[in-house]
C-alpha cells in the first residue's frame, strides 16, 4: 500500500532542520511495509493538498510566515474542508499560526479563533509539555517572537520552561505546536501516533508493528532527564 | 570620580587576571558606577568594529596583526568578552587616569545581537560585517532577526565594510555613500548549484522573489542577482582575484599575493576583510600583504596533538552552526587522508545549557561519504542524536561507532588504527577530549 506525503514550503519554511521530521516519519512508515512517496512543494506551485495522506510545514523566519501566507490563502477553503474530513496535517513553529483569524496586522487563513501576533521579544527555550493524546512528556525547543490570544483546542499544556500555560492546536487530526526541529525524532511517541493514524485512515485493520528504535528512545529519556533536573533547579536560561 | 572608575577597572582586572576570571567583569562594574562613562573618556578616531556570524574573532586578530605590524598602538577586546562590558574593561583599561585612550586605533569585536548597546557608548568610524548566516539560534533566533539587529545600530555617519558575495549582510549598503565591498571572483572551486544542507538565499532577503545565482562559494555565499528588486552583487573594492586551495595562494586586486597557513575559502575571507580594513586605514597593500603573509592565527581554532604514534587535529567547530561544521568537513576531506573522524556533542554551549540538538540537520555530513574515511565516532551525551542524523546519510553504517562515555571514547580513538585522527567539536567540548589524552 501507498502513503503520500506532502512536505510543504519544504524550502522557505526549514529553519531548524524540520526535514528531519519528514524523513523520519518515511523511514518509519517504510518499517511498517508501506511505500511511501514524498512531494515537495512551494511558492507559487500547485498543492493538490487533496491527493495526500499527510501534510506537513516547519518553521520560517517571520518574513517568510507572512509570505506563505500570501501563498496558501487560496487554499484556505480546501484546507478548512481537509480539517473538518479528518485529513491528518502537521505544523510546527510559527508555521500553524496563519490558520487562526489574524496574524500581526493581516487577515490568516481563518480557519480558527485565535490571533497571533509578532511582539519585540524572542522567547528561546527548552520546554517540557503534556498532552492528554499521550502517556508520555513532550520535549522540545520553542523560539519565537509571537504572541497568541484566543486560543482553543490546545495541544499541550506547558509543565516547564514559558510562561504560557497552553500550547499549540489539536483540532481532529490536525495538530500544531510553537515546538521547532525535528519534533518527532525527539518524541518517539508523538511519531507514534501520527503514524497510526495515518496508518488506520489507510487500513482500518492497521496494527503497529513493534519496532524499537535504540537511538530515538535513549536519546528522548536522556534530554528529558536532562530537563526535568534542570527543572527541578528552575534554571532556565 | 572618571579617574577612579578606570582606576577601579584597572585594579578589579589585574585581580581577574591572577585568578583567571572572565574579563568582563571589571567593565560590568565600572558601567553601575557610571553608565556614561564610555561617553566621557577621549577614544581615538579610527574605532573599527567586527561583527556578523562567523570570523569575528580571526578578522579581529588579522587586523590587530596587520596594523601593529605597521607601526600602530593598537587596543582590542579578547575572544569572547565582544559585549558592552568586555569592550568596557578593554576601553577602560587602555586609559591613563586622565581619561585619554593612549591607542592610535581600537579594534573591536563585537557580539551581533547585542551590537546596539555596545555602539550607544562607542561609536564605530567603521564597521565590518563579516556574514550573516544560521549561528547559535537558541539566542539568536535566525539571521534575519539578526540582520535586523545590527541595522538597528547602524547609522549614516559609519562607514560600512561589507561582504558583496552575502545576498543578506550585503542589503545594509543599499543606497549609502560610506560603503566598501569586499569580494571573492569565480573560481573552479565555485559550483552552480547550492551543495549545502540548506539555502536561506533562495528567495531575495530583500523582496522575496526568487534568486538568481552565477555560481557559489559555499552556503549562500557567491554571485547573486534579483530580477525583481535588482538586489545583487556590488562591485567589490577589495577582491580575491586569484584562489588556490591546494598551494593556498590568493591574489588581492590582482596585484598583492598572499600565502595562506590556513587553506580554506573561510580563510580567506578573514585575511581579505583585514587587507580592505587595513587600506582604509592607511597602510599601503605591499605592507598589508607581507604582514598577511604565512601568517598562524593565534586563536587555536586548530590544533593538532600526537595520539599514539598517530597524529591528530583538532578542528574548533562552532556547535549550532553548520557553517563552521561544514568547514572542518570538508577541511578533513580535502586533506585526504586515510582517517579516524570523532565527533563530540556533549554539551551544546559553554555560556548556557540546551538541549536543542535541531542544527545537526543543517550540518552537510554527507560530506565525510568519502574513501579517505575509514571510522567515525560520534561521541558526548547527544552522540544518540548525531547517530539517528548520520542514519539518514549515505556512510556506510558499518564505520560508525557511537559512544556516551567520553573515556571510552577516548580508548576508541586510541585503539583506532588510521595513521590520521580528526576531532569536530566546540570551545565547550574539546578540553574533554584534549585532557583525556
Amino acid at each position: 500500500m501507498e502513503i503520500k506525503l506532502l512536505h510543504l514550503y519544504y524550502d522557505i519554511m526549514n529553519l531548524y532542520g524540520e526535514y528531519g521530521n519528514i524523513k523520519i516519519l518515511e523511514e518509519h512508515l517504510k518499517d511498517q511495509g508501506y511505500t511511501v512517496i514524498v512531494d515537495k512543494k512551494t511558492l507559487g506551485e500547485e498543492k493538490n493538498l487533496e491527493e495526500y495522506d499527510f501534510i506537513y510545514m516547519g518553521c520560517g523566519t517571520e518574513r517568510n510566515q507572512m509570505c506563505i501566507m500570501q501563498d496558501f490563502k487560496k487554499e484556505k477553503e480546501k484546507l478548512s474542508k481537509l480539517i473538518e474530513q479528518e485529513k491528518n496535517i502537521m505544523l510546527t513553529g510559527n508555521s500553524y499560526e496563519i490558520l487562526g483569524k489574524k496574524l500581526n496586522r493581516e487577515d490568516a487563513l481563518g480557519i480558527f479563533n485565535f490571533e497571533a501576533k509578532n511582539t519585540q521579544k524572542r522567547t528561546t527555550e527548552d520546554v517540557i509539555c503534556t498532552s492528554n493524546l499521550l502517556k508520555n512528556k513532550v520535549v522540545g525547543f520553542i523560539n519565537n517572537m509571537s504572541e497568541i490570544t484566543n486560543l482553543e483546542n490546545s495541544l499541550f499544556d506547558i509543565e516547564w520552561g514559558i510562561e504560557d500555560k497552553k500550547e499549540g492546536i489539536s483540532y481532529k487530526n490536525l495538530i500544531g505546536t510553537h515546538i521547532i526541529g525535528p519534533i518527532l525524532i525527539r518524541n518517539p511517541e508523538l511519531l507514534k501516533l501520527l503514524i497510526n493514524r495515518i496508518c488506520t485512515q489507510k487500513d482500518e485493520n492497521f496494527k503497529y508493528k513493534d519496532i524499537t528504535y535504540e537511538d530515538e528512545e535513549e536519546g528522548y529519556e536522556l534530554v528529558l532527564k536532562e530537563l526535568e533536573t534542570r527543572k527541578n533547579k528552575n534554571d532556565r536560561r | 570620580m572618571k579617574s577612579l572608575i578606570i582606576l577601579i577597572n584597572k585594579i578589579i582586572y589585574i585581580i581577574g587576571k591572577c585568578v583567571k576570571k572572565g574579563s568582563s567583569l571589571p567593565g560590568k562594574i565600572a558601567l553601575k558606577l557610571d553608565k556614561n562613562i564610555l561617553n566621557k573618556v577621549k577614544l581615538p578616531e579610527n574605532i573599527i568594529m567586527v561583527t556578523g556570524s562567523n570570523g569575528k574573532t580571526s578578522t579581529t586578530e588579522l587586523i590587530c596583526r596587520v596594523l601593529k605590524e605597521n607601526g600602530y598602538n593598537v587596543g582590542t577586546n579578547k575572544e569572547g568578552s565582544n559585549q558592552t562590558e568586555g569592550v568596557t574593561t578593554m576601553i577602560l583599561n587602555a586609559c591613563n587616569l586622565r581619561g585619554q585612550v593612549k591607542k592610535d586605533v581600537l579594534v573591536i569585536e563585537s557580539d551581533e545581537r547585542y551590537l546596539k548597546n555596545t555602539t550607544k557608548y562607542i561609536k564605530p568610524k567603521y564597521l565590518v560585517v563579516t556574514n550573516l548566516y544560521r549561528d547559535q539560534m537558541t539566542r539568536n533566533g535566525h539571521p534575519e532577526f539578526i540582520y535586523d539587529k545590527i541595522k538597528e545600530a547602524i547609522t549614516d555617519d559609519i562607514h560600512l565594510i561589507l561582504n558583496s558575495n552575502d545576498p543578506l549582510s550585503s542589503l545594509y549598503g543599499y543606497k549609502r555613500d560610506k560603503v566598501t565591498y569586499f569580494g571573492i571572483e569565480k573560481n573552479e572551486l565555485d559550483t552552480t548549484e547550492n551543495t549545502s544542507v540548506y539555502n536561506d538565499c533562495k528567495y531575495c532577503p530583500n523582496c522575496k522573489n526568487i534568486l538568481e545565482y552565477e555560481y557559489y562559494h559555499f552556503g549562500h555565499i557567491g554571485k547573486f542577482e534579483c530580477e525583481k528588486c535588482g538586489h545583487k552583487t556590488q562591485e567589490s573594492d577589495y577582491t580575491i582575484t586569484n584562489i588556490d586551495l591546494q598551494t593556498g595562494k590568493i591574489v588581492i586586486n590582482s596585484q598583492y599575493q598572499i600565502e595562506m597557513n590556513l587553506k580554506s575559502t573561510y580563510n580567506a575571507y578573514n585575511l581579505l576583510t583585514s587587507f580592505a580594513v587595513a587600506s582604509l586605514i592607511g597602510v599601503k597593500g605591499e605592507n598589508i600583504a607581507k604582514s598577511l603573509n604565512d601568517y598562524v592565527l593565534q586563536n587555536d581554532r586548530v590544533q593538532t596533538f600526537e595520539l599514539n604514534n598517530k597524529e591528530g587535529m583538532l578542528l574548533t567547530s562552532k556547535h549550532e552552526n553548520s557553517i563552521s561544521y561544514d568547514q572542518s568537513l570538508q577541511y578533513i576531506v580535502k586533506e585526504n587522508k586515510p582517517c579516524t573522524v570523532v565527533i563530540i556533542v556533549d554539551a551544546v554551549s559553554r555560556k548556557y545549557f540546551t538541549s536543542e540538538t535541531s542544527w545537526l540537520w543543517d550540518i552537510d555530513f554527507e560530506l565525510l561519504n568519502a574513501k579517505c574515511v575509514k571510522k567515525i565516532i560520534l561521541a558526548g551525551k547527544y552522540a544518540h542524536d548525531l547517530a539517528i542524523r548520520f542514519k539518514y546519510t549515505d556512510i556506510d553504517k558499518s564505520i560508525i561507532e557511537k559512544e556516551l562515555d567520553l573515556d571510552k571514547m577516548m580508548e576508541k580513538v586510541k585503539q583506532t588504527s588510521e595513521k590520521n585522527i580528526y576531532v569536530v567539536t566546540c570551545f565547550s567540548d574539546r578540553m574533554k577530549f584534549m585532557d583525556r589524552r
